[in-house]
């Protein structure tokens, strides 16, 4: 698997999951689920 | 009548997630992703979920959070004028449920085959000769295919009882179910899907990033398409599950969490579905580019054949994928229904039981066309038509509506007041300007396309056929939005 394809596989995870988890970490502090 | 409410916010989270994510997340998205661009595509497609997709989200939660109502009181609650846009939002989603319940048959059907892999070693005859028996055009019908008949019975009976359920006992109760499992489903499928030999060649063309694509406005286009087709916008759906969230519930928050939870969800089975394809291609000698495929033909045709060469754990594969597929399109069919049921409560004033009565034998009626033997030709025409006039259309109405008519601010101040994220100026430019703009230029170029050449090569009288539907779908909404409503 070339350099790049890693590259994006990361950048798609850390935006995706990142962002999931950055916004359910704003609700369990504020309000919760 | 008291309106019914969430059981917790938790609850109404995954049921959202549950409506977005369909069958396009697994068969869909990764296709877009391998032919557009590679992981280039993931730039225009965060940049479309960032300045639409979330954006429109907030819209349909705002509205019906706001109006607490489905989609056609929400809109006549902002403008009696706008109530018809409502219900071509739900007449359109009950349209899509009715043919969209029968691929989910098919699924269902597939779960059963897996325990043998009944579909042998032409997966193509099998699916298309032994399973729909297809016809040779549009205008044989050919009968009902037995099994898929059976299938589309049961779908609709699931359907009928989670929702005649209710809100908290019935379509919370489903998704707080549906989701972990489809995600432990996804889990298991991308652990076996990248566990295999040539598994990492066939990630490498899922990822492998063409550059050069991002000048293209096709990709642009494909990605704000996809974020608008994935998030279950424009059916109403989205208003009516908002409207049952407590008074003091956060919108635009829970519009976030939604959004990143659908896309993850894509992009993580891509893995899943590029991995076996890349152990497919290396097994065969064959490139990616010989076994790819994406909808159908990835789900019936190349998966089928993939798994019966695999080394090993194939019964148990090919189950947990066909119930994969039967679990995402299951969580999305009871929003559509949901979404129709919610419109008819309001305006006529009806039990929940008579509402889903009503609509879940409307639906399979609707379905019965579907399950025919040529009934595959009609999926597509009329799938081809409602994504054009249907959903695009109608989030193009809703955001021009709502923006520019009623006014962006009201909605913005509503779901601003208990939200732990604030829609800012961004909100606004999206609503007015980026969502509509890119949805103008989406139904033109579906509309040039559509007059430039027959779709699909089927003959003009049965795509008329098909026009004829939409165009029947769109009165019978003009007549649903004229009647005098039973609750004001």
């Amino acid at each position: 698997m070339s350099a790049e394809s890693i590259g994006m596989g990361i950048f798609g995870f850390v935006v995706l999951y990142g962002g999931l988890f950055y916004f359910l970490r704003i609700a369990m502090k504020s309000k919760g689920l | 009548m008291v309106r019914e409410l969430w059981g917790s916010r938790l609850g109404f989270i995954l049921a959202a997630v549950g409506s977005a994510i369909g069958l396009g997340n697994i068969w869909r998205f990764n296709y877009l992703v391998y032919s557009n661009g590679g992981g280039a595509f993931l730039i225009p497609y965060f940049v479309a979920l960032f300045t639409a997709g979330i954006a429109l989200m907030v819209l349909e939660f705002g509205l019906g959070d706001k109006f607490r109502g489905s989609a056609p009181m929400s809109m006549r609650k902002g403008n009696r004028r706008f109530e018809w846009i409502g219900w071509w939002a739900v007449v359109g989603g009950l349209i899509i449920t009715m043919y969209y319940v029968v691929v989910i048959s098919w699924a269902f059907v597939y779960v059963f085959k897996s325990f043998t892999l009944a579909w042998g070693e032409d997966t193509k005859a099998y699916f298309f000769g032994n399973v729909l028996q297809l016809t040779d055009s549009p205008w044989q019908l050919g009968g009902f295919s037995l099994e898929v008949l059976v299938g589309v019975v049961v779908i609709w009976l699931i359907n009928w009882f989670i929702d005649v359920g209710g809100v908290k006992k019935g379509i919370e109760k489903a998704n707080m179910i549906f989701m972990p499992l489809l995600w432990i489903l996804a889990i298991i499928l991308v652990i076996r899907g990248v566990t295999l030999p040539g598994a990492w060649g066939g990630i490498d063309w899922y990822l492998k990033p063409d550059f050069s694509r991002l000048t293209d406005y096709s990709v642009w286009l494909a990605a704000y398409g996809q974020i608008f087709f994935t998030l279950s916008l424009g059916m109403g759906i989205m208003i009516a599950y908002a409207s049952y969230l407590p008074e003091d519930s956060d919108v635009v928050n829970n519009a976030f969490i939604v959004s990143f939870a659908n896309c993850a969800f894509s992009f993580l089975v891509g893995f899943a579905v590029f991995g076996t394809l890349g152990y497919m291609a290396q097994a065969t000698g064959q490139g990616i580019g010989d076994v790819v495929a994406q909808s159908i033909g990835l789900a019936f045709v190349v998966f089928p054949k993939a798994i019966s060469m695999l080394p090993a754990l194939k019964v148990f594969t090919a189950v947990v994928f066909f119930l994969a597929l039967v679990v995402a399109g299951l969580s999305s069919s009871i929003s559509l229904v949901e979404a129709f049921a919610a419109s008819l409560m309001d305006k006529f004033g009806l039990e929940r039981k008579k509402a889903v009565n009503i609509t879940v034998a409307v639906g399979f009626l609707g379905s019965l066309i579907y399950a025919t033997k040529g009934g595959l030709y009609w999926l597509d025409i009329v799938d081809h038509f409602i994504n054009t006039y249907g959903l695009v259309l109608v989030g193009l109405l809703e955001a021009v509506a709502i923006g520019w008519i009623f006014g962006a601010d009201k909605i913005k101040e509503w779901v601003n007041r208990n939200s732990e994220v604030n829609a800012g100026p961004w909100w606004d430019v999206s609503i007015k300007v980026i969502t509509p703009l890119v949805l103008v230029v989406l139904l033109l170029f579906d509309i040039k396309s559509n007059l430039d050449a027959p779709y699909s090569g089927y003959p003009i009288s049965a795509l008329g056929l098909g026009l004829v539907i939409i165009l029947g779908g769109m009165v019978v909404s003009a007549v649903l939005s004229a009647k005098q409503a039973e609750v004001e």
